[in-house]
């Protein structure tokens, strides 16, 4: 009887709405609900970025210890023209432009545009391209277009994407930057950092969902999409399959910079963290669209070859910051596997390549009394047996022998793995020996301390002093060209002057003593020593 | 005099040619880079050889797995029936290894008597006798035989024998020769008429070691020699070849063998991968 009053009452309302609705024309109109009501008179523009200057000077990199056998070139380039001058110099510039607009309360669009993007100092005068005025006669620089005379263009825009802030959560799709924000940058990294060549765009999409005090993070991309064809302006991927896809789940409690600084400063103790787990899949793949020529040809069932690539990577990181004491650990993994490496349809491996990958960064670091912090980090990327680091291989280089610093790390018919993990290379561990002579962390034990004195100065003003040794070894002796895991330890004296209006000079120096992992054996050479010396003027944005 | 003869038939060392690394490019989720088998040049995988997918750098050294001279092996050229077309199977690893590098004419001793060549390469394994080619768009001639020494073998054929038509494709064949005369086998005088029954006979799949080849043409050789004062001699080849990897392998009867699908073999070449 009571439900039967509570659907008469419910029938009636329903009438009544209705009848509402269709007699109101007298009524004012409805008005859909507006989340950013007139966008165009309450949007927001900011801009993020720098403008670098960059000068390095190179002593000695290549360590006098010859060239490697597979190769014959040395380890670090020489001067061309020959000569015992082991020096080389360097100069370059970038513009980078972050803009981000805000349009009403909860759509932001983001760019990233680097200008004159590592644009070397004096690369583009004015006699070039080449004609009969030599390079004394240039009287001004020109700008670089691609083609004529630069290999890149002067505007370069790395990232482009939007987000919105919904009732659940931020949806944001377009190309990003790194997967995750958090972590110690030595797995993901977004190339922030002032002397960043590097970074981690991709074509993305990404909802963030917070939870209980943490954010839930599932993601799409689209790695490589294989061949294309333009149609009526848009472009067809013409095999789904060839596609490289992404997914990934990350949990994380992050908080904003702001709300860190909050918490430190009333004494409370800082805990963040984040865990990601990704899965990456490719079927089949067409080789030849990444080689020369690829963009523009067409492609058949006979292009084609059976890729079978899946891979897992997974990342924890954990931090903890309790008045002066930091501590934090990151650990990831890459573990997978790809059916036929091979590079030439039509031919196939019959055994599949296997990766299993381990690396982490573990950092402890104390601040005393001021001006005094000490920090000792300590970091791990598992390694291959097989010779060379893997890093960088070179043009035509299908193996490796002992002695080469670099090199492909699977080798059939006797080696089908990859085990060697590698570090983002726009995590910088030290000046010399993983930033320009190997590129990046692989294969590799290292534990660096710091001391860091400062910063000295003035709150406008200020610098800060930080004095690093690095020591690092191989985790196999079978890796370095020396056929010993000892890589030598280095110096590395770095100073940051800080102008809190918007300039900041970095100044380092690093001195490496290598160790004999890069003995030649063959010749019977000793790696001599090494150093650098690197200043940056950043106007920040 | 027979064994040498047999295996101065047709003679091809083409590129096994590996070729430059892959392009750069992004992280394949921490794999690194494979090792590449990208060819020199570039195939389109569609079983059929133009002249432009093979490729012949002079100075180039192939390795090869050969059972070591006048010894006898167990070959199968038939292969094993598959949906996807025979497969053969060359992924045995006795033998030995044989350096075969594709030399220049120039400055060879030899040189004057094969006008237009374009390459020599061992031919016999045992005595070191190199074959003269010359490679042309329509087709791969072989001019004729020599020895790296001066003055102790040289036969120069009357034509150039195509031991390959370009584009090579299932299905072909053709009937050519040549003749000797006035040559020189290990010193002695030597002549002959010599006539290859070349076809392009199956299309299938080879397997080494450690790799597959699909679209891989069997090329069907029956070469037939009649020497001075009516003695014939007869041989069956089958040679393996894939677009830019040249030649992977062939089995050689022994002198005399009139059974096409023959189990044992004289010479067994394939690839050392």
């Amino acid at each position: 009887m009571r439900r039967q009053a509570i659907l008469a009452l419910l029938a009636a309302a329903l009438c009544a709405a209705s009848a509402r609705a269709d007699d109101a024309a007298d009524e004012a109109p409805l008005r859909t609900l507006q989340m950013t009501p007139s966008p165009w008179r309450s949007f927001r523009l900011t801009l993020d970025g720098y403008y670098r200057v960059r000068g390095d000077m190179f002593n000695d990199l290549d360590l006098s210890r010859g060239p490697s056998p597979s190769t014959g070139q040395p380890i670090f380039p020489l001067p061309a023209a020959g000569g015992n001058d082991h020096t080389i110099t360097a100069a370059d510039m970038r513009l980078r432009l972050e803009p981000t607009l805000e349009i009403g309360q909860a759509v932001r669009l983001h760019l990233r545009v680097d200008l004159l993007d590592n644009l070397g100092w004096g690369s583009t005068p004015d006699v070039l391209p080449s004609t009969s005025e030599p390079a004394f006669a240039a009287t001004r620089a020109e700008p670089p277009e691609t083609g004529i005379n630069a290999l890149e263009s002067s505007v370069r825009v790395k990232q482009a994407w939007g987000e919105v802030t919904l009732p659940f959560g931020t949806l944001a799709a377009g190309r990003m930057g790194g997967l995750v924000s958090w972590g110690t940058g030595f797995f993901i990294n977004n190339g922030d950092c002032l002397g960043c060549d590097d970074g981690d765009s991709g074509d993305r999409v990404a909802l963030t969902v917070p939870v209980l005090g943490h954010y839930i993070t599932a993601l799409y991309e689209l790695s490589a999409s294989g061949p294309y064809v333009s149609n009526f302006g848009q472009d067809l991927d013409v095999e789904r399959r060839a596609q490289v896809n992404t997914v990934a789940l990350a949990i994380s409690r992050v908080r904003s910079t702001d709300a860190q600084l909050r918490r430190l400063r009333s004494g409370r103790t800082l805990v963040q963290y984040g865990l990601l787990a990704s899965y990456r899949r490719q079927d089949l793949d067409a080789p030849g669209w990444t080689q020369p020529g690829g963009l523009t040809r067409t492609f058949g069932p006979n292009d084609f070859v059976g890729r079978g690539l899946q891979s897992f990577a997974g990342d924890l990181w954990f931090m903890i910051h309790h008045h002066g004491l930091r501590a934090e650990l990151e650990v990831a993994t890459v573990l997978g596997q790809i059916d036929d490496a091979t590079n030439a349809p039509g031919v196939s491996f019959r055994g599949p390549i296997t990766s299993k990958q381990v690396g982490g960064v573990a950092s402890l670091a104390y601040s005393f009394e001021w001006p005094i912090r000490l920090r000792v980090e300590v970091g791990y990327a598992s390694g291959d047996d097989a010779p060379g680091f893997g890093n960088r291989i070179a043009n035509g280089q299908l193996t490796t022998q002992p002695g080469d610093l670099d090199g492909p790390q699977a080798r059939p018919p006797v080696d089908y793995s990859i085990d060697n993990f590698r570090f983002s290379p726009d995590y910088h561990v030290d000046l010399i020996l993983w930033r320009r002579i190997l590129g990046q962390v692989t294969d590799a034990v290292y534990i660096k301390p710091t001391v860091r004195l400062g910063p000295f100065g003035s709150a406008w003003h200020h610098i800060t002093f930080d004095a690093s040794v690095i020591e690092s070894n191989s985790v196999y002796a079978t890796t370095p060209p020396g056929q010993n895991s000892y890589l030598g330890t280095e110096l590395d004296l770095q100073a940051r002057y800080r102008y809190e209006a918007g300039f900041e000079i970095d100044a380092g120096y690093g001195l490496l003593f290598p160790g004999a992992g890069f003995r030649n054996i063959p010749l019977k050479l000793d790696p001599q020593t090494a150093q650098t010396l690197e200043i940056i003027l950043a106007y920040r944005i | 005099m027979r064994i040498k003869l047999g295996s101065l038939a047709l003679c091809l060392v083409l590129s096994g040619c590996f070729g430059s690394a892959p392009p750069a490019g992004g992280d394949d989720g921490g794999f690194g880079r494979a090792p590449d088998l990208a060819p020199l040049c570039s195939g389109n995988n569609d079983g059929v050889i133009a002249a432009s997918e093979l490729s012949f750098p002079i100075g180039a050294t192939v390795h090869y797995l050969d059972n070591p001279p006048g010894t006898t092996v167990s070959v199968d050229p038939t292969g094993t029936m598959t949906p996807s077309g025979p497969e053969w199977d060359l992924s045995s690893t006795a033998g030995q290894v044989v350096p075969l590098t594709i030399e220049p004419i120039a400055g060879k001793w030899f040189a004057a008597s094969f006008p237009g060549a374009t390459y020599a390469t061992t031919s016999d394994v045992a005595s070191g006798t190199l074959g003269i080619f010359r490679v042309a768009p329509e087709a791969l001639y072989l001019l004729g035989f020599a020895s790296e020494k001066p003055n102790q073998t040289l036969l120069v054929y009357s034509a150039p024998v195509a031991s390959l038509r370009f584009p090579v494709k299932l299905g072909d064949a053709y009937v050519t020769g040549a003749q000797i005369s006035g040559g020189t086998l290990n010193g002695q005088p030597f002549a002959s008429t010599d006539t290859y029954r070349i076809s392009v006979d199956a299309r299938g799949t080879v397997i080494l070691p450690y790799l597959r080849f699909d679209n891989t043409l069997r090329v069907h050789v029956e070469l037939s020699q009649a020497l001075p004062g009516g003695v014939a001699v007869t041989h069956i080849q089958y040679l393996f070849f894939h677009e830019c990897y040249g030649e992977l392998g062939r089995m050689v009867s022994n002198p005399g063998e009139t059974n096409p699908a023959f189990t044992t073999a004289g010479e067994f070449r394939r690839l050392a991968l």
